[in-house]
């Protein structure tokens, strides 16, 4: 597919005294040595010349039809959109973590979880470089020297708009760039647009030239998800859509044989981000382009399995865990505190015993899964087993069922009082284990007692342990040890809440369609999923 | 939260998935859950009818109506499990049948891997029943008779979950109410319900049902009626015994007969005159005979004779009821043991010497009976067998066991036992020359077999009361 040559365009309305071009020129200079090596290999490519290049192209597909139009992009605009677009990420490439003593600490030292902090701070720390180096207000290598002007009515721009890249500083700095003004040779840049803009260009770079599988992907699963995600991703490309104003996106997956498991998976992960992203910049795109710039809600995707062997990686098991495990806690509305719960209950010493008093159209089996999903990519040793059907529900038969999903469970013998407790307990010094009993409710009185008396045994005991018990709305609790969490109706403001961060709702809309899916659903959990699953169904097409 | 707003997320739900994942959908709601490998089987077995595709496995997996067991398992959950099959149901029944009928045969196939009393075989017995529901409904009904059988009366979640299988099922039990009753009324009275194993089996028995299924009714009938203990439902019982075993006579079933035989020879021999005497050894002699030919022997059915013999009392009988009890022991299980252990002991009592007496005292003690009445019987045994020893030392110590058991008998209300018990007590208290509590325990004995309308016992022990008085008068007088 083609796309509009945005630097081209620049070029050709250009001129002196402005000499937007050369001055482009000079930054993707500065860009090019900044990044001629990437310090932080954990990441995928985020070079200039590839990711910032790729960026551009997008940007040109996007607005392809905007500048044929009264609201195109003016020369001015565009080189803060393009000078953004080169520098947006060098916040990565000089990035200090320093711990209680202030002293950074070496790259080679770098932790995961140092690198998901650059991950998250890296928009701030680019506009930080972009300003204080190019007035000279911070002393640096000359290699991370940006050279551009200090004219502050592009330079300021510029540095915003980097920064709004990032998820988390977007709507502050279209905020902030809506109060400023900004208008180079008195006129007025639309900040906020080019900021939109370049956010959703950059979640569009997926690409699997951008997967480059360093060695220490082994170490964390999340790399290795980027990596396999954008290795997974051969084309993205933006289209016309049914209307002169809308753009749409189409997505190419090439997966390896045997993936017809996680295909989905992944092709959810990707469009699920986009068409969120895609939602939250909307307003702003038709607000500054009066309605001449939208993005179709609803992506194109073609899939397939790559017919030649072996080029295509399979996607690691902890990644795919980590994935299901990330989709499924997306999937979830307002459990925020349980899910804390049960993540700090499974990294803790101690036993601990869950109770969750769930009714028929509760977002239990949201839930369950997600457990399940917690213990895979955590690793542990997890016993899940459903009583709902009350047949095989003696205490000799639970006690069979969790002794086949423990390591070694065969090796506790008895049927007598702790040997739930026994085989509870990781004799290995494991990270401890999970045992989740579900409908426990349907037990008879017997098996419900002796449960009970079992679970007393299993506080007592230091083994690091969560047990998680469910069971039907208004049944009697069984445990006295036991945190009880109600799964009961999602609240609007809630809903609402999830509408914004999940779809990327302005808030107003958010709080109508929250209203409209609680009134549909009396505020039932299982139907609001339900209708939410539809909702993301909807963004995207499977092009045959 | 109402049906009709579940039902429409979940509609707006299938409406914006692919066909293939909605087909998927409607295929595996029908099992309660499932594997990966049963989901492609069920797939592939069914995707030309209705499109589904292994590859929307995955897809419909991630849906929040998919709930996750573990690693291995998952299932679509309620309610919208229930929506998805009334769908096939409603839209494609043919499809419906033909699943059923797969998982059942599946499911039954499984089943089979595993012994029986395995957790998993039980499991999957059930859900093969629930499938077959629909598809062969009779047979269901049969496959769930035996399922609660092979429950016994130890593994009350089977029942509990075989009972409720009737009501989740029960839209297809319509025109088949005489053998769910039977189902019902086996599984009430395997988890002691008996009012409702009553009720369910008087309507098997009333109807026009198989002969094979209500002569089962009827030997319960009879069991629960001999429980209460009252010579009204005695007498009722040995009616609806005595027609079973002529049903399963006249249907040619020989094992069935013996069994209710069995229970009617237990009955005879309760209601105590020799008339009834006579005629329980009758009957125990011919349900004996029937096991026999057919290859089987009745443990239950000799230990019964047993009894009835040593009741008679004579010295062939005795040494025949000691043969027999000998024997019922080898064949009973070890749960169900004590009775004939008790009436071995006072079999071995009775006929005397050292040897029988301490092998009578072995027995005894190694009795697990401790439950109310067993225990009571126990005692009542041990004493007289104490008794028999004669010196000092043992009498005291069957004084103190036979008051144990007169104490438990009442607090139990067991009449009869208590008559029993006070019985024995009498011929103790005389032993240690104790004739006013001899005396004492008879008139208490006599007011109690009249209040069960014992007429023949009242005259017995009268005679034995009038003789004790003689005793007491005699030796008041001989005093300086």
């Amino acid at each position: 597919m083609s796309a509009l040559d945005l630097e081209a365009l620049l070029r050709s309305n250009d001129g002196p005294p402005e000499d937007l071009s050369d001055r482009l020129e000079r930054i993707k200079v500065s860009a090019g040595k900044i990044w001629a090596k990437q310090r932080l290999e954990w990441f995928t490519d985020h070079s200039s010349h590839r990711h910032s290049r790729r960026i551009v192209w997008l940007l040109g597909a996007l607005i392809e039809r905007l500048q044929e139009g009264a609201r195109a992009l003016t020369p001015a605009e565009l080189y803060v959109l393009l000078a953004a677009a080169y520098l947006h990420d060098i916040g990565m490439q000089d990035f200090r973590v320093t711990g209680s003593t202030e002293e950074s600490t070496a790259r080679e030292d770098f932790t995961y979880k140092d690198y998901e902090l650059i991950r998250k701070r890296h928009p701030e720390r680019g506009m930080e470089l972009i300003v204080r180096r190019a007035l000279q207000l911070e002393p640096g290598r000359d290699t991370f020297r940006v050279d551009i002007d200090d004219e502050l009515a592009y330079l300021l721009p510029i540095a915003l708009v980097s920064r709004g890249h990032g998820s988390a500083y977007f709507e502050s700095t279209v905020s902030e760039l809506d109060g400023r003004d900004d208008a180079p040779g008195n006129d007025r840049l639309r900040g906020g647009l080019l900021t939109a803009l370049l956010l959703f260009a950059d979640e569009l770079d997926l690409h699997e030239d951008r997967a480059t599988f360093p060695a220490e992907m082994g170490r964390s699963p999340l790399t290795a998800l980027h990596h396999h995600v954008n290795h997974y991703v051969t084309l993205v490309s933006v289209g016309d859509g049914d209307t002169t104003s809308t753009r749409r996106v189409h997505i190419s997956f090439a997966f390896p044989e045997d993936s017809a498991e996680y295909q989905g998976d992944v092709r959810l992960y990707v469009v699920g981000k986009l068409s969120s992203q895609a939602e939250r910049v909307n307003p702003v795109l038709r607000r500054e382009t009066d309605g001449l710039l939208a993005l179709d809600p609803v992506m194109r995707v073609r899939a397939r399995t790559e017919t030649i062997s072996d080029v295509r990686r399979e996607l690691p098991d902890a990644a795919l865990a980590l994935l299901r495990l990330d989709l499924r806690e997306q999937a979830l509305v307002g459990r925020a505190d349980l899910v804390r719960a049960l993540r700090e209950a499974c990294g803790k010493p101690a036993p601990k015993i869950v109770e969750l008093s769930a009714g028929a159209t509760s977002d239990l089996p949201a839930v369950l899964s997600w457990l399940d999903a917690l213990c895979l990519a955590k690793r542990l040793a997890a016993s899940h087993v459903d009583l709902s059907l009350g047949v095989a529900t003696e205490t000799n038969d639970m006690l069979a069922a969790v002794r086949e999903d423990f390591p070694r469970g065969d090796e506790v013998a008895g049927e007598d009082a702790d040997t739930l407790a026994a085989l509870a307990r990781d004799r290995r010094g494991g990270a401890g284990r999970v045992l989740v009993l579900e409908s426990v409710d349907r037990l008879l009185p017997a098996a419900r007692r002796w449960l009970a008396s079992e679970l007393e045994l299993i506080v007592a005991d230091a083994a690091p342990l969560l047990v998680v018990l469910t069971r039907g709305e208004g049944s009697e609790p069984l445990s006295d040890d036991a945190d009880v969490h109600e799964l009961g109706p999602i609240p609007v403001e809630t809903l609402s809440e999830y509408l914004v961060s999940r779809f990327g709702y302005a808030p107003d809309a958010a709080r109508v369609d929250a209203e409209d899916k609680t009134a549909l659903s009396s505020g039932a959990p299982g139907p609001i999923l339900q209708q939410l699953a539809a909702q993301l169904n909807r963004t995207w097409v499977l092009d045959e | 939260m109402s049906e009709m707003a579940a039902s429409s997320a979940l509609e707006e739900l299938l409406d914006s998935l692919p066909p293939s994942v909605v087909a998927v959908a409607e295929l595996v709601s029908f099992p309660q859950w499932i594997d990966n490998p049963t989901a492609e089987d069920v797939v592939g077995e069914f995707s030309a009818l209705n499109g589904a595709t292994v590859g929307a496995i995955a897809d419909l997996k991630r849906l929040p109506l998919v709930s996750s067991i573990g690693e291995r398992k998952w299932k679509i959950a309620s309610p919208a499990r229930e929506g998805l099959m009334s769908r096939v149901e409603e839209q494609r029944p043919e499809l419906a049948w033909r699943l059923n009928s797969y998982l059942a045969e599946r499911f039954a196939a499984e089943a089979k891997r595993f012994e029986h009393r395995n957790r998993a075989a039980r499991e999957l017995r059930w859900r093969s029943i629930y499938h077959l529901m629909p598809v062969a409904t009779s047979e269901a009904l049969s496959e769930l008779d035996g399922f609660i059988e092979q429950a016994g009366s130890a593994r009350h979640s089977d029942i509990s979950a075989a009972i409720e299988l009737t009501k989740i099922r029960g839209r297809w039990l319509v025109g088949h109410q005489i053998e769910t009753a039977f189902v019902l009324g086996r599984g009430a009275y395997a988890l002691k319900d008996f009012a409702t194993a009553e009720a369910r089996f008087l309507e098997v028995w009333e109807s026009q049902a198989d002969a094979h299924r209500r002569s089962i009714s009827g030997n319960l009938l009879g069991v629960i009626w001999i429980k209460r203990n009252e010579q009204a439902w005695w007498s009722k019982a040995e009616e609806v015994l005595r027609e079973a075993a002529a049903l399963e006579q006249g249907e040619g079933n020989r094992y069935s007969e013996a069994m209710i035989l069995t229970t009617l020879g237990a009955l005879q021999a309760k209601s105590g005159d020799d008339a009834q005497l006579k005629a329980a050894e009758r009957t125990l002699r011919r349900s004996i005979e029937l096991s026999e030919a057919t290859g089987g022997n009745d443990g239950r059915a000799l230990s019964a004779l047993g009894a009835v013999l040593m009741t008679k009392g004579t010295d062939g009988s005795l040494h025949e009821a000691e043969q027999l009890l000998r024997r019922s022991l080898t064949l009973l299980p070890a749960d169900a043991r004590d009775t004939a252990k008790g009436r071995l002991a006072r079999v071995l009592g009775r006929l005397g010497g050292p040897t029988r007496l301490r092998e009578a005292e072995e027995l005894l003690r190694d009795m697990k009976g401790d439950r109310g009445l067993d225990r009571a019987m126990t005692l009542n045994t041990t004493a007289a067998t104490l008794m028999k020893h004669g010196d000092p030392e043992n009498l005291e110590r069957a004084e103190a066991a036979i008051l144990e058991s007169i104490e438990l008998t009442e607090r139990l209300n067991e009449g009869r036992h208590t008559a029993m018990a006070l019985l024995t007590g009498s011929f103790i208290a005389e032993r240690q020359a104790k004739l006013e509590l001899a005396i004492e325990r008879m008139e208490r004995l006599i007011e109690l077999n009249r209040a069960l309308g014992l007429a023949e016992r009242v005259e017995e022990s009268a005679k034995r009361l009038k003789r004790l008085r003689r005793k007491l008068r005699q030796g008041t007088r001989s005093k300086p």
